[in-house]
């Protein structure tokens, strides 16, 4: 598969594509990142948050998508080794020219951001998780309404603000909250 | 109204009038208020985030999970092999000390019959025992040509305890201590003969040589 039908195939979920990209560029970040004082399985961490990061928050690629994987996965190991303040003791440190850049940074946190919604979306009533979700596939309030048995399009509405509500309470109890939204 | 309900009519485009010239107000004036607001935006971003993206996410999430165990299961190989190892390695080892220990025994028992084949016993003295008359000395070899070496023994332990380098005492507890298997306490026994008197005894060269 070329470098753009891996790129595309991971934003559709092809999974074939997936699968390549794994063997391809996993073992050349893993191997990268075990000479900088981690770990296979940090490797491997690192390389899923990279994917997530590329497949929600990237809509336009302007290099080649393996270089990007790559130079994002580095550049945010040595992030890590920065706030696990080992990084002196690596080779990463020597490498100058690696680091997360405004846009890469921004895109980091928009992900964190997305993780931090995802734990507590995850924590809400499946009412909750279902009503906000057929809403905004676009399925016609009726339906809705019929699917999880809602009298009327108020009481409705007024459930989905209720789940809004403590969805924002617990994001915002969260000690990554502020960190991210100041 | 709850703020999240206000948030979404006027995203919705429904709040007008007095309402959207409130809210604009709020919105300008009320941290809080703007603040959430912004973090309403990002769930209903995230929702709708969710809905486009969920099945490549589950794809990509689902590889993720298949390729990380297998970065777990090289090593959990490795406990299995060592696991394993463990499983041979042990019985083999108990296996060959049970072989050493059979081993030992078989040779203790093939010399103990080599022994056997030349040993012989002391000539008997045809003593008499103390009923009929005698001395104690007597009486213990006299039940000893008798092979009743319980009340033989006894009395030689009875004569050893006054005389513990007592020569005939010594010699037929040897004799006895041997008989029964005790072979340590025959070589004990014997080692306190005087051979010169006891050199041509068939015993201490057995035992002792």
């Amino acid at each position: 598969m070329s470098d753009l039908e891996l790129y595309k195939g991971l934003k559709n979920g092809d999974r074939n594509a997936v699968l390549e990209i794994y063997s391809r560029l996993l073992p050349r970040v893993k191997s990268w990142v075990t000479a900088n004082n981690g770990t296979e399985a940090d490797a491997h961490d690192l390389f899923q948050e990279t994917l997530e990061t590329i497949l929600l928050k990237v809509d336009v690629i302007h290099s080649s998508f393996e270089g990007l994987v790559i130079k994002m996965s580095k550049n945010k190991w040595i992030d890590t080794l920065r706030k696990q303040k080992t990084i002196d003791k690596t080779k990463a440190y020597l490498e100058k020219s690696e680091s997360l850049n405004e846009d890469e940074h921004l895109k980091m946190t928009e992900y964190h951001k997305y993780k931090l919604m995802e734990k507590y979306f995850s924590k809400l009533s499946n009412t909750c998780q279902q009503l906000m979700v057929l809403l905004k596939e676009g399925v016609s309030v009726q339906e809705v309404m019929k699917k999880l048995n809602f009298s009327s399009a108020n009481t409705m509405y007024r459930r989905k603000a209720a789940c809004i509500e403590r969805w924002g309470q617990l994001v915002k109890k969260d000690v990554r909250y502020k960190e991210l939204y100041s | 109204m709850k703020k999240e309900e206000l948030y979404r009519r006027y995203l919705a485009g429904e709040l007008g009038g007095d309402q959207l010239l409130s809210f604009e107000q709020r919105l300008s004036e009320e941290v809080d208020f703007r603040e959430d607001f912004e973090l309403y935006k990002e769930m209903e971003g995230f929702v709708e985030e969710r809905v486009k993206k969920m099945d490549a996410l589950e794809v990509l999430r689902g590889v993720s999970s298949e390729q990380k165990s297998r970065i777990k299961n090289p090593r959990n190989n490795v406990i299995v092999s060592n696991k394993l190892l463990w499983f041979l390695i042990i019985p083999s080892l108990v296996g060959m000390f049970v072989a050493w220990l059979a081993s030992s025994k078989m040779q203790e028992i093939k010399n103990r019959e080599l022994i056997m084949a030349e040993y012989k016993y002391p000539p008997n003295k045809g003593t008499r025992s103390l009923e009929v008359a005698g001395t104690k000395l007597d009486s213990a070899i006299h039940y000893f040509d008798l092979r009743r070496m319980a009340k033989s023994e006894q009395l030689f332990l009875e004569i050893l305890a006054i005389d513990s380098l007592h020569q005939d005492a010594n010699r037929y507890m040897g004799h006895i201590s041997f008989l029964k298997g005790a072979d340590n306490k025959s070589k004990y026994y014997c080692s306190k003969l005087d051979r010169l008197i006891y050199q041509d005894s068939i015993l201490l060269k057995l035992l002792l040589e």
